[in-house]
């Protein structure tokens, strides 16, 4: 790699460090996401500041261009995010309905009290 | 005939933007049988069923966002539950199902022969029969059913259907959430529940359309024919 684009890209991934931080400090990532970004940025510096680690671990399980085995492992990180995503998003779909078939009942519940309680009230205004 | 009185039983009725045909329901279930209770479960229905029930004293629960039919049941259940009902029956908004045939399906239910009974359209094969293409549909259904359960239910998207206490139990817990007729009957077979079918005569619906359009068909058979072989091995 020449040195330049080494440069370049280890700035982008301290930019996204950065970036990273901040959003954690904004408590709008979990720390559970945040850990695997983090982890996820840290793999990817490891390998710009010694691409020859690439190089040889692309060797080793014959695949004869580098650029291959990061195209396969880029893929295979965002299929692995996304399944994530849509198992957390039928979990949260779950949680979703209780609460609202809950809220429902309650409401309806709360609904009735309410009628009986100014009944109530009725009456008593009139024996008054 | 006492004994029928002091059992407690729901009508649940499941209702989106059917504001058409539901005073009409309640009032004919007021006039046929008048001791049962119901509930409307409005899912979130975008036109005036909140001001018709309002306006009428209809007896509604309100779902704030739309949960689609097996939300919107489930919901039913868990009320029925709360209320401590011992008897819950669907019966669907659009005026499909004839009140007249609400002891005939509980009969059943009461006497201990099944935990869940189905209204079933195909077995006198009386009434509305639906179209060709939906019956051919509802075979193939039925053959999966079949083959997972062991159990031959002949009109297995009935919504005409009763459950006693356990099943509602078991319905708290899990109930699916799109196209729930077919995977419910073999979910509760699974579990070991009886379930029976009897026979009983439907009318073609009154007001809406149905919530399976022509688009939807494919998407829905291929869904439900997976949800009925998944159910066979869950857990």
């Amino acid at each position: 790699m020449q040195p330049i684009a080494q440069i370049f890209t280890v700035i982008s991934i301290l930019v996204f460090f950065i970036f990273i931080v901040m959003k954690i400090r904004k408590g709008v990532m979990d720390y559970k996401y945040a850990l695997v970004w983090i982890c996820l940025g840290l793999v990817t510096l490891i390998f710009s500041v010694f691409p020859a680690s690439f190089a040889f671990i692309a060797r080793k399980i014959q695949i004869a261009m580098p650029l291959n085995l990061l195209f396969f492992l880029g893929i295979l990180v965002c299929l692995a995010f996304i399944f994530t995503l849509i198992t957390s998003l039928s979990k949260l779909k779950r949680k979703f309905y209780i609460l609202t078939q809950k809220n429902a009942i309650l409401d309806k519940t709360v609904n009735e009290l309410t009628y009986k309680i100014d009944r109530l009230e009725e009456i008593n205004g009139g024996v008054e | 005939m006492e004994k029928t009185n002091t059992i407690k039983k729901l009508i649940i009725i499941p209702a989106f933007n059917e504001a058409d045909s539901l005073c009409t329901l309640v009032r004919e279930i007021e006039r046929v049988s008048p001791d049962y209770d119901y509930i409307i479960i409005n899912d979130g229905s975008s036109d005036d069923t909140v001001k018709v029930c309002e306006q009428n004293g209809l007896n509604v629960i309100t779902l704030p966002v739309n949960l689609g039919i097996g939300g919107a049941m489930q919901t039913g259940y868990l009320y029925a539950k709360q209320r401590q009902y011992d008897i819950a029956i669907q019966l669907d908004g659009d005026g499909q199902h004839d009140p007249a045939y609400l002891d005939t399906l509980i009969e059943p239910v009461i006497s201990g022969q099944a935990d869940f009974c189905i209204g079933s359209r195909f077995i006198d094969k009386k009434g509305f029969q639906s179209t060709v293409m939906r019956r051919s549909g509802i075979m193939f259904l039925v053959f999966f059913i079949k083959l997972v359960s062991g159990m031959e239910v002949l009109d297995a998207t009935s919504g005409f259907r009763a459950a006693n206490k356990d099943v509602i139990n078991a319905f708290c817990e899990y109930y699916p959430y799109d196209y729930p007729e077919p995977e419910t009957i073999c979910v509760l077979l699974k579990k070991g529940y009886k379930v029976k079918e009897i026979p009983v005569q439907m009318r073609e619906r009154s007001a809406g359309v149905s919530s399976i359009r022509f688009l939807k068909s494919a998407y829905y058979m291929v869904k439900v024919t997976l949800a009925i072989l998944i159910s066979g091995i869950r857990k």
